[in-house]
């Protein structure tokens, strides 16, 4: 196996230490891989992104990152923080949580500026990634003028500007248009080319295929109940339709209407 | 019972009155971005002059210089490509705010003893409206109006980021610049969440709702608008930490000055030295 990037052992955690949200997580992580963690809504997909990103901490067992176990009060130490955040950057679900500064190009520079990135270098990554993004024309607005696309997109171009090793998304095409969300899942596979582990969170199948080599699947009970390589687990339904990833309902087929199961892996015609 | 139901258009009257001044302020931030004389110069230069230009309106007694500073103004707006209407409307509405309400008192003889000009009887008492108050007032009214014009046309010609930016210039620690910027991000997003609630409501309870009903509506709106809040502070916070912040946060600096802005700062400073000279009239 590749260097190991992560490795979850027993992990649990809740909030206000009376809802649980993960129980027993297990994992490992290697450099430059894709995972994909599926999971219906409420099964701990976004809690195990922000322990992954060091914003919270386990309430049992232990994380180890780079071969070194987190825990909060390391994070005190600002070599080891700026080390840290320079290595591994979250795109959040919401991107008016992620797009904090006036501007948007304020928001694109602060996570270098707060690493202490050189100017020079900022500028020249900067300039890459918003040529990449074609958002060049969004630089000097708010972010509140801009639509859930261009938010998203600005979004990830603030996290692509530290340049970190591993990329953790969160539902990254939620609730966009078709094109947009290809423009997406496009600089996602681009960056994992470019050597980048790449960690997304989601229950749209539309996409696992593309950007994941390996998946969790996270059940209600807040555990993995299976883990494999993305194409396995895509092929069973029965799995799929018990962690309430596909879905029975009654469409058309060249003009005639009835009822199966649905997972949606492709756009075909209705 | 009908009028208890009338006054529920109260509550949607104040929900699309406070949006209507939120849009107000996005349409000022596009006429920041016009190509206009204003909006051409550096936002710290900018600054500097109208702050200077205020005070000279504040110690000048000059009517005339006043008159002066406030077509100063206006010339200004037009030259910027403000929208005349729109700046002279902002600039009207705080006038009377701050001016009117203080200087009718001060034109009569109760609180400015002197030559009356006109005399009348008011509910039994007798009031004279004096030359001294009358000439205070106006002086106090030219020196109001002047000077929130040059502010609102400060605040229409340069984006609400620079003028952030041109606090740190000024030395504003680094940590309020950024509440300050992150408060006017985050009423955007708060004025779209009550917007949508409001309209939910509406969806589900029809037009016309008791005013008790509206009020304890209104009461729950605020209180799930706080909740939202206190988890928005605490997301954006993690976002913030997840890209490194460490409780200083390092900002962008990039302002230059040109010719043009330095030109500005010589014609300015002889019409504050010309003001400052010809102060007494």
């Amino acid at each position: 196996m590749d260097e190991l990037i992560f490795k979850l052992n027993n992990v649990h955690f809740s909030y206000l230490k009376k809802y649980p949200a993960l129980c027993g997580i297990d994992m490992q992580i290697a450099k430059g891989q894709k995972i994909a963690i599926l999971g219906a809504n409420g099964s701990g997909k976004s809690t195990l992104l922000q322990l992954l990103d060091a914003l919270i901490f386990p309430d049992q067992g232990n994380i180890q990152a780079f071969e070194r176990q987190l825990r909060e009060a390391d994070f005190n130490d600002a070599s080891f923080c700026r080390n840290f955040r320079k290595r591994v950057g979250l795109v959040f679900q919401n991107p008016d949580i992620q797009l904090f500064c006036p501007t948007v190009k304020e928001d694109i520079f602060f996570g270098p500026l707060q690493l202490g990135m050189d100017r020079p270098k900022i500028e020249k990554q900067v300039g890459e990634i918003i040529e990449g993004l074609g958002i060049a024309d969004l630089l000097e607005r708010s972010p509140h003028q801009l639509s859930v696309g261009e938010k998203r997109k600005v979004a990830i171009a603030s996290v692509l500007a530290i340049d970190p090793e591993i990329i953790l998304l969160d539902e990254p095409t939620a609730g966009l248009d078709p094109q947009t969300s290809r423009h997406i899942m496009d600089i996602i596979i681009e960056a994992n080319e470019k050597g980048k582990t790449i960690i997304t969170a989601t229950h749209d199948l539309h996409i696992v295929e593309e950007i994941a080599d390996k998946a969790y699947i996270l059940s209600r009970q807040k555990r993995i109940a299976l883990s494999g390589p993305v194409v396995e687990l895509l092929s069973d339904a029965e799995l799929l339709r018990e962690h309430n990833l596909m879905h029975i309902h009654k469409h058309r087929h060249q003009g005639q209407a009835h009822i199966h199961s649905h997972q949606h892996l492709d756009h075909h015609q209705h | 019972m009908r009028n208890a139901f009338k006054k529920n258009n109260f509550i949607e009257h104040s929900i699309k009155g406070v949006l209507l001044f939120f849009k107000d302020s996005v349409l000022s931030e596009e006429q920041a971005s016009y190509r206009g004389f204003l909006q051409s110069i550096d936002p710290r230069v900018k600054t500097i002059t109208v702050i200077s230009l205020c005070i000279a309106v504040l110690v000048t007694k000059n009517i005339y210089a006043l008159i002066f500073l406030y077509s100063f103004s206006i010339l200004l707006a037009a030259i910027s490509k403000l929208n005349l209407g729109f700046f002279l409307k902002r600039t009207w509405v705080f006038i009377p705010l701050f001016s009117l309400f203080i200087a009718i008192p001060a034109v009569f003889s109760f609180v400015s003893p002197g030559e009356a000009l006109v005399t009348f009887k008011f509910i039994g008492f007798n009031l004279a409206i004096t030359r001294q108050g009358l000439a205070g007032a106006i002086l106090f009214v030219s020196r109001v109006a002047a000077s929130v014009s040059l502010v609102i046309l400060l605040s229409l010609s340069t984006r609400q980021s620079a003028l952030l930016k041109v606090l740190r210039v000024l030395k504003v620690p680094q940590v309020f610049v950024m509440v300050l910027g992150m408060s006017y991000r985050y009423i955007y997003l708060f004025m779209e969440i009550v917007e949508n609630t409001y309209l939910g409501i509406k969806s589900r309870t029809g037009a016309l709702i008791h005013y008790q009903k509206g009020q304890s509506i209104v009461a729950w709106n605020i209180a799930t608008l706080w909740q939202r809040s206190f988890k928005l502070n605490e997301d954006v916070y993690s976002a913030m930490l997840s890209r490194g912040y460490r409780g200083e946060p390092v900002l962008i600096e990039e302002f230059k000055t040109t010719f043009k802005d330095w030109v500005w700062i010589c014609f300015v400073a002889i019409i504050f030295i010309g003001v400052i000279i010809f102060r007494n009239g």
